[in-house]
């Protein structure tokens, strides 16, 4: 399925400010892309107009393809929990949509490797956890593009990298696109980056184009990754992940 | 000795215990980090220390310390009572019994120390996430406490105002206060902490300076500069 | 006393509230409730104030027609006959339905307009002038603090929800389960407020034997 966004604006009804001007972007049928950019550059607002969630106030949105289907999973899991269990919250999805809602339950806990939390309340959860179970509940509906607002925000290093790994199993089958402010994540897992500044796109392109130039990050509030970072101070070129590194440098320069 | 917790323990009404014997003594001016997983007890260890605990806890052993310390919390939009900014920095002067004269001084002096006088007749609510971290640190510090407790303080924040927010640290540290600090994410800290307190389900595992304990904290998740990460991964940089 | 003392905003609003409530005929409540819009007007707070009451333009014809049929009295004008009992619409459930509703519109409005142009400071600091124990005036300006998060909490959960296939429409059974997933999130953000709330007030010293520093701004105007 293809998102296509053409000049569109947003902004609430309570207030006259523009959170989202004129953007045009599209969407294509790939696997991760991040949307970053400073706290209120427009990053929630702009998952949530192309989950279609929110309608633009001006401009249009347009859905191709088959299935159009999108999940959104907000920054606070707890804003979507009521159930008393967490594959009951899980079959939620499925259930609107008048699926085997056992079966995909089953199966998104399974492919998340949450299917041990399955009988717990979700509010008992670690916020790793509750993160977990929050994209397992969207994934269950089987939709082909997921919306994630900061799914790695407040986490520990170990449940940052579980969630890192959980995405990049999902990339083969959904298009992921998530906002974060974790420049060294969105190195690492992003195919595409979005940069907003004021509601509007600033640049966008690979992750390692944008996030070694100095001018852009300066601009857009970014911090520069840490393996990039490591790497212009080595002398060598950036390496792709941290494992690489280590490698790399334990081999002596 | 400024800080002094000694033997505590907290626990559920069923017994499960959050922090199990915990030791700890923190001097005049050092700066502490409380470091571990989600879980590990040291968030509560600050709210013990502020005593701020949830009510439906049972805590033993005590906890020594000479004056009332600030807290921050990591959400700091938490802390706002009022809805302009004026009148929530003298919210907390007010309740102390302050001269309504003097907390004018005081407010003026202290917004002027941390840049925020163009936002006094604002609505708390209106703010931005890094004019609110500012306005609530403002509103902590205007009490002038010795000690400061921030929980978690960059987690909220964007990468500016992190740096803003290292910076006011770094004031602060340079007027002579103590600071409690919890935190999983050391990148920023490293260099300026004095000591780093490694809790694991709810025990103190090991404490020492960020440099001797660089291999323990990468095991426990912390996160740190990525040189010490590699270093911990057996890389050496003597190149 | 300042021009807009609170503490004559809140008599005013209790003032108007009581007449209204003590008035029986129609033709003299009309006039309160056209002082209070046209105050609200000339201070032009009135489309703040209505936009306060907006869920009111549900309740208030359901209680226009409950009242109607229930105070009948007087000519017929109108029934309907079930076959267990007889609705009649009557002019005299008419009257007293339009007074009902007028003095609900009344109390409804000078609240709201209360609400509306007093900060909460200065509502809880009038409060306390007028004699009322401070806990008491701060947990209400604390509240009303809150409402416009309120709003907004419950907008994202809204949102949220409908990232997970919440449709809105249906008949009204439908669309009362459709609240469910929102309700019960929404409660629970509520109730973690309540109890984190001990602890900020705790942090922030909070102490009913305290000092006024609202009490600058109202001896500055004298």
């Amino acid at each position: 399925m293809k998102i296509k966004t053409d000049k569109i604006s947003f902004s609430h009804p309570e207030n006259e400010r523009k959170i989202i001007s004129n953007l045009s972007l599209t969407i294509n049928k790939e696997s991760a892309i991040a949307i970053m950019g400073k706290n209120g550059s427009g990053k929630t607002t702009l998952l949530k107009l192309l989950a279609g969630i929110l309608k633009p106030k001006q401009g249009e949105i347009k859905f191709e393809g088959d299935k159009k289907l999108i999940g959104f999973s907000p920054e606070n899991p707890k804003d979507g929990f009521f159930k008393d269990t967490v594959s009951e919250e899980v079959e939620f999805y499925p259930k609107n949509l008048e699926k085997d809602h056992v079966k995909r339950s089953e199966s998104a806990l399974r492919k998340i490797g949450i299917e041990k939390l399955k009988d717990r309340s979700p509010y008992e959860l670690s916020i790793g956890e509750m993160k977990k179970v929050s994209i397992a509940s969207i994934i269950s509906g089987e939709p082909d593009t997921i919306c994630l607002d900061e799914p790695i925000r407040s986490l520990h290093r170990k449940s940052e990298q579980e969630i890192g790994e959980i995405l990049e199993d999902l990339k083969e089958n959904t298009t992921i696109v998530f906002s974060t402010h974790n420049t060294d994540f969105a190195y690492e897992h992003a195919d595409r980056i979005i940069v907003l500044k004021n509601g509007e796109i600033l640049t966008k392109g690979k992750p390692k184009r944008i996030l070694s130039d100095k001018k852009i990050c300066k601009e857009a509030g970014l911090k520069t990754p840490a393996l990039i970072k490591l790497s212009k101070e080595i002398g060598i070129e950036a390496p792709e992940n941290f494992d690489e590194a280590v490698n790399i440098l334990s081999q002596g320069v | 000795m400024k800080i002094d917790v000694k033997s505590l323990t907290i626990q559920k009404k069923n017994g499960t215990k959050l922090l199990e014997d915990v030791n700890l003594k923190i001097d005049d001016g050092e700066t502490v980090v409380l470091c571990g997983e989600p879980g590990s007890g040291k968030t509560l260890l600050s709210k013990a220390i502020k005593d701020i605990l949830p009510k439906n806890l049972e805590k033993q052993g005590k906890v020594k310390i000479p004056n009332s310390p600030g807290y921050l919390f990591q959400t700091p939009r938490k802390q706002m009572l009022r809805r302009k900014v004026i009148d929530d920095l003298a919210f907390e002067l007010e309740n102390r019994k302050i001269e309504p004269k003097k907390i004018e001084e005081r407010i003026e002096k202290y917004t002027d120390e941390y840049g925020i006088k163009n936002l006094l007749h604002r609505e708390t609510e209106e703010l931005s996430s890094g004019e609110t971290a500012m306005v609530v640190l403002t509103q902590v510090l205007i009490s002038e406490p010795d000690t400061i407790i921030l929980d978690e303080p960059l987690t909220q924040l964007d990468y500016e105002n992190q740096k803003i927010m290292i910076q006011q640290i770094k004031k602060l540290q340079e007027k002579g206060k103590t600071l409690i600090i919890t935190e999983h994410n050391m990148e920023d800290l490293f260099s300026i902490t004095d000591r780093i307190v490694l809790l694991k389900n709810g025990r103190i595992k090991s404490r020492g300076t960020p440099n001797s304990l660089i291999k323990e904290l990468y095991s426990e998740g912390v996160k740190l500069p990525i040189k010490k990460e590699m270093e911990a991964e057996g890389v050496n940089f003597e190149n | 006393m300042k021009k807009n003392d609170p503490r004559i905003k809140i008599l005013f609003s209790i003032a108007l509230i009581i007449t209204s409530l003590i008035l029986s005929k129609i033709s003299f409540i009309i006039p309160i409730l056209t002082i209070i819009i046209s105050i609200s007007l000339i201070g032009g707070k009135f489309s703040e104030t209505v936009s306060y009451l907006s869920f009111f333009k549900y309740i208030l014809p359901i209680i226009f027609i409950i009242n109607w049929i229930f105070y009948a009295s007087g000519g017929t004008i109108f029934s309907i006959n079930l076959k267990i009992f007889e609705i009649s619409l009557t002019y005299g459930g008419l009257f007293k339905s339009s007074l009902i509703c007028l003095r609900l519109m009344t109390i409804a409005f000078a609240a709201a307009w209360l609400v509306v142009t007093t900060p909460p400071e200065e509502f809880e600091y009038g409060l306390k002038k007028l004699g009322f124990p401070w806990k008491l005036a701060f947990i209400s300006s604390l509240t009303m603090k809150l409402i416009p998060e309120m709003k907004r909490k419950f907008r994202e959960i809204d949102e949220a929800q409908r990232g997970r296939g919440v449709e809105s429409g249906g008949n009204p059974i439908q669309r009362i389960r459709k609240k469910v997933p929102i309700l019960v999130p929404f409660l629970a953000s509520i109730s973690r407020y309540g109890l984190e709330l001990s602890q900020v007030l705790k942090v922030r010293g909070f102490s009913s034997d305290r000092t006024w520093f609202k009490e600058l701004e109202f001896e500055k105007t004298d």
